[in-house]
């Protein structure tokens, strides 16, 4: 465009030339009638419809330099955005894995998870987990048996493929002349890798053709575990391994973000045909002969386009009423004639696959969420608050613009600019908090393999964008307040020295209200701070009924599944043995049970030769324990005696049960000498004789009281067909210290035995409360972050309302008032601002806190204490920020005041 | 300049220069030129209007331009009419022909 215009020029001047100028006064004339070159080239550029561009262009360097010159103002505003989004995005990822994460199969939409429920008692060994439904009220399970899966297939229907699947936990893995212990793997059927619809990501998958019993052994393994095993090497592929003694070909590395298709969290590292069941499984060699025995498979099934999950309830239904039927006879109880009581098909989604545990993470991570989005709402008020407070500054700026012409829509647009630059900036700083938070989050999980969950800290960029959109907003908001005012500011009153008596009350109005806010918010997070943390306390203190100090545990199985349990019963001993001849060791033991670690086996009883209890009412809590058990924990023994070397292997067990349990069954009377029958220690009821009674332990959770629980002796454990045991080890000392030597001491007695999941009893416990910790430390940090905000946001009001009032304060002066009543002025008005926020605030924490009721320990949700630790906190901090304010106001001289008016 | 003004004329404008176009592409000087020599010199067109509405027309597609070498071999920006600016001319001087002569009957009627 210039050297169009330039081109005119010339001949412009050329043809002044031939008119008989001179050739420097023909260029000014020419120039002077071409007119104002850029005022042209902008009219053009106006016309040409891209002017709107290079005004964006000068508005994103004017808000970039403005920014520049008020740091403290920027500064603070791009962190807060930043805290805000960046908690929030790492939050809201981390939840999203958890909640909402789809399989990473082909179309998991299409897929189906099959369970049932049932009414009445269903006699069945049923192994896998339950799930209470609120909705259907029953229980509810996902495990069928062996022939009803085979008989699902078999039907052809609205199902394109079915699959069956089994955790295998515990497992021994040799390779290279290394072992290690493999915590989990899953047994999946011959084409279900085919059905879910993925490709390897080496080598090749599991197929119906290595499903068979004739077929060669092998295994896939997990993308991680080649990572971390095998360093990604292909050559994997083709070698053998040894798991729990038998030897697998590997022909194939499962897809890299595939974590099998179990519970979240559960990431199997290898994969096996179910025909591999039997060897390496408890459960699959118990229904080795009877398929109809015991329910122990998952089912997941695809769809065929069009069919809906009734549709197939109503195909299946019938098949597996049939397939109860067999069960039943199979283990010799009655059928009933109608169908009453027995199972139900229930079909639901499978895109996510198994989802109990999904189900209880559930209410953890929506509190999560919560608090995220009270950081961001805190976030965006402080960062309207200080837009406010800029927008007031920038009066007189914005006062020079109008007079020189600036259009006011030009200006409100510029304004806009610079809110959405700030946005933008808090967002790209956003990023390093939402890592840090996930980051921070995920090594607050409980660290115990099997219960921690295998998250990912990554950023789903989709919430990093949804909450920059709502500062954004917030910004544009905010940043047109002062906007929309300044258009309608009157130049003269700005010129003439801006602060008259009755400047800027809407504009107070407006910051009052969100320091409301903001107060109200920061009593909610307060509240809950001072719940979790006193739950925390509360769990600390309890009295598990033995002593968590000094214990060392770990798992040992000696004989992977279906071996000779005596033999690994023996292996165990001689571990024992050895261990307690270490120095500093006092004492060691081992159980099937851990105690406190979120495991349980548990049995219906009977009154000898009395009726069957019905399930739930007469029940209590098993486990199988090794010699000096008590002693090991510190479990006194009441009565009787504890269990002994000789109460090993015979025929009849005998037992020490728990205060609990002999309240219970016998009340008033001494158990030792009485006998109880058992229902599911083995295929038939088992009498039990008590020989003492043990003070009440805690079992599987701190919170609930000590269960009725019967302790046996280790051998009574053989129907679960493996010895894998808790070893724990009482140390004079340090327990962690003991570490390296225990290890090394296991290792001579069995090298090919690995020890694995070494922890204190003590970090055990401390797991099962991560959840309250991560919020007591969430809602604590917020909390206080809050605070401060609160406290200089307060301040900053206060301060320019002092200011403001120079001229009425100087006025009270004079008239007579003194010091103190103006400091009382100030101060009253600080209150009273705190005062209608605790209010609000009171309400939201109410009903946040009835919220996280289930959560708490030892106090009630609405604690009085609590509570008012949260506004007595929040009232120091309104004296505090009115301070210097107060002490400022009382110090006007009124003489310089009122000249200044 | 004051929008008003502009805005009348726009439209005549917009004419006079599709006009001086029609024969043979040229560029801004030299439409300039031609009209005012086409209206013996009376109507002397600013450049001020003259480029935002060479802009314009281009914007809507009735005219289209090209960088070429001018008569003394200088480089320079030259406009030519496409189709639709050709219709478009027509139009508009249908158009005018019959506002004109309308404002006549009504400054010739007694």
């Amino acid at each position: 465009m210039a050297a169009e215009m330039r081109h005119h020029l010339d001949l412009l001047a050329e043809e002044l030339v031939a008119q008989g100028l001179s050739p420097a006064e023909a260029a000014a004339r020419a120039r002077r009638e071409f007119g104002p070159v850029d005022r042209i080239r902008e009219d053009c550029r106006e016309e040409r419809g891209f002017l709107w561009l290079s005004q964006l262009g000068q508005d994103l360097a004017y808000a970039g330099r403005t920014m520049a010159r008020a740091p403290g103002f920027t500064i603070a505003a791009v962190l807060t955005l930043a805290f805000g989004i960046g908690v929030n995005t790492g939050i809201v990822s981390l939840a999203d894995q958890i909640l909402l994460r789809q399989l990473p199969v082909r179309d998991p939409g299409g897929l189906i998870l099959l369970h049932w429920g049932a009414k009445a008692d269903f006699p069945v060994p049923v192994g896998g987990s339950w799930e209470n439904d609120p909705v259907l009220r029953q229980w509810t399970c996902t495990s069928f048996s062996r022939s009803a899966f085979a008989k699902f297939r078999a039907r052809d229907g609205v199902l394109d493929g079915l699959l069956a699947f089994s955790p295998v936990p515990g497992l021994t893995l040799v390779s290279g002349g290394h072992a290690e212990t493999i915590p989990l793997g899953q047994l999946i059927s011959g084409d279900g890798f085919s059905v879910l619809g993925i490709r390897p990501a080496a080598g090749r998958a599991i197929e119906a053709s290595d499903d068979r019993p004739e077929a060669a052994p092998v295994a896939m393994i997990s993308y991680a575990y080649w990572m971390r095993r095998f360093a990604g090497d292909p050559a994997v592929v083709g070698q053998t391994i040894l798991v729990n003694r038998l030897p697998l070909t590997v022909i194939g590395v499962a897809p890299r973000n595939f974590a099998g298709t179990l519970q979240v969290g559960d990431n199997p590292d290898l994969y096996f045909p179910l025909a591999l069941a039997a060897t390496l499984s408890p459960r699959g060699s118990d229904e080795k002969e009877n398929p109809d025995k015991v329910w122990w498979l998952q089912i997941m099934a695809r769809l065929k386009p069009g069919a809906t999950g009734r549709q197939a309830e109503a195909s299946l239904e019938p098949i597996l009423e049939q397939c109860a039927r067999d069960s039943l006879a199979a283990v010799g109880a009655a059928s009933p004639p109608g169908g009453a009581g027995l199972p139900r098909l229930i079909v639901g989604p499978g895109g996510q696959g198994l989802s109990e545990i999904r189900h209880q993470y559930a209410r953890e991570w929506e509190i999560l969420v919560g608090l995220g989005g009270t950081v961001l709402a805190i976030a965006c008020a402080n960062l309207a608050n200080l837009l406010l407070a800029r927008g007031v500054a920038r009066r007189r700026e914005i006062g020079v613009r109008l007079a020189m012409g600036a259009g006011r829509g030009r200006i409100a647009r510029q304004l806009f600019t610079e809110s959405s630059l700030l946005a933008a900036l808090g967002g790209a700083l956003a990023i390093p908090f939402a890592l840090w938070i996930e980051v921070t989050l995920v090594a607050m999980q409980p660290k115990l393999e099997g219960h921690a969950l295998a998250l990912d800290p990554h950023l789903d960029g989709r919430i990093l964008l949804v909450a920059m959109l709502l500062s954004m907003v917030t910004g544009l908001v905010f940043g047109s307040v002062p906007a929309l005012r300044a258009s309608r500011v009157n130049i003269n009153a700005e010129f003439q020295g801006g602060t008259g008596a009755r400047g800027g009350v809407s504009h107070s109005a407006l910051v009052r209200t969100i320091l409301v806010g903001q107060v109200a918010l920061s009593l909610v997070l307060l509240v809950g701070a001072g719940l979790f943390a006193r739950t925390l306390r509360n769990l600390h203190g309890v009295d598990v009924g033995f002593d968590r100090g000094n214990l060392l545990l770990f798992e040992l199985d000696p004989n992977p599944a279906g071996s000779d349990f005596e033999l690994a019963a023996a292996t165990n001993r001689r571990m024992a043995e050895r261990l307690r001849s270490l120095p500093g060791v006092e004492s060691v033991t081992f159980s099937k049970i851990p105690l406190l670690a979120n495991q349980g086996w548990n049995t219906r009883l009977r009154a000898v030769g009395g009726s069957r209890g019905a399930q739930g009412k007469s029940a209590a809590m098993l486990n199988a324990v090794g010699a000096d058990f008590f002693g090991t924990y510190r479990i006194p023994i009441i009565r009787g005696r504890g269990l002994e070397e000789r109460d090993e292997g015979r025929p009849s067990p005998v037992a020490v049960i728990n205060q609990a349990m002999a309240a219970a069954y016998f009340g008033e009377d001494d158990p030792v000498g009485r006998t109880f029958e058992v229902e599911d220690l083995n295929d038939h009821p088992t009498l039990v004789e008590v020989v003492g009674v043990a003070r009440d332990a805690r079992y599987s959770a701190v919170r609930s009281v000590s269960p009725a629980t019967i302790y046996l002796p280790f051998s009574a454990s053989r129907s679960m067909r493996t010895a894998a045991a808790t070893f724990a080890v009482r140390s004079a000392g340090n327990p962690t210290l003991m570490s390296s030597v225990v290890v090394g001491a296991g290792r001579e007695v069995d090298p090919l035995i690995p020890m694995s999941n070494l922890r204190t009893e003590e970090t055990q416990i401390d797991d099962l409360s991560a959840n309250e910790r991560i919020f007591a430390w969430l809602s604590g940090l917020f909390g206080v972050l809050a605070l401060g905000l609160v406290g200089i946001g307060l301040y900053g009001l206060l301060a320019y309302s002092v200011q403001r009032r120079t001229g009425e304060i100087g006025l009270r002066m004079a008239l007579g008032a003194c010091p103190e009543a103006v400091v009382a002025m100030i101060l009253r008005e600080s209150l009273l601002l705190v005062a209608i926020g605790l209010g609000f605030g009171l309400m939201g924490a109410w009903v946040s806190a009835r919220a996280v009721a289930s959560l708490l320990y030892g106090l009630s949700a609405t604690d009085p204490a609590v509570f008012l630790g949260g506004a007595g906190l929040l009232l120091f901090i309104a004296l505090l920020a009115a301070w210097l304010p107060a002490r400022r106001a009382a110090r006007i001289d009124p003489i310089a005041a009122l000249r200044t008016e | 300049m004051p929008k008003t003004r502009t805005d009348l004329l726009q439209g005549t404008l917009d004419l006079l220069i599709l006009r001086a176009l029609e024969h043979e592409p040229s560029h801004g000087f030299g439409v300039s030129v031609k009209i005012r020599r086409f209206s013996g010199e009376v109507l002397q067109v600013e450049q001020g209007s003259l480029y935002p509405a060479l802009y314009r027309l281009e914007a809507e597609g009735w005219i289209r331009s090209e960088w070429g070498v001018s008569e003394n071999n200088r480089k320079a920006k030259f406009y030519d009419l496409t189709p639709a600016g050709r219709r478009q001319l027509r139009v508009e001087t249908e158009s005018w022909d019959r506002l004109s002569s309308a404002i006549n009957l009504v400054l010739r009627h007694a």
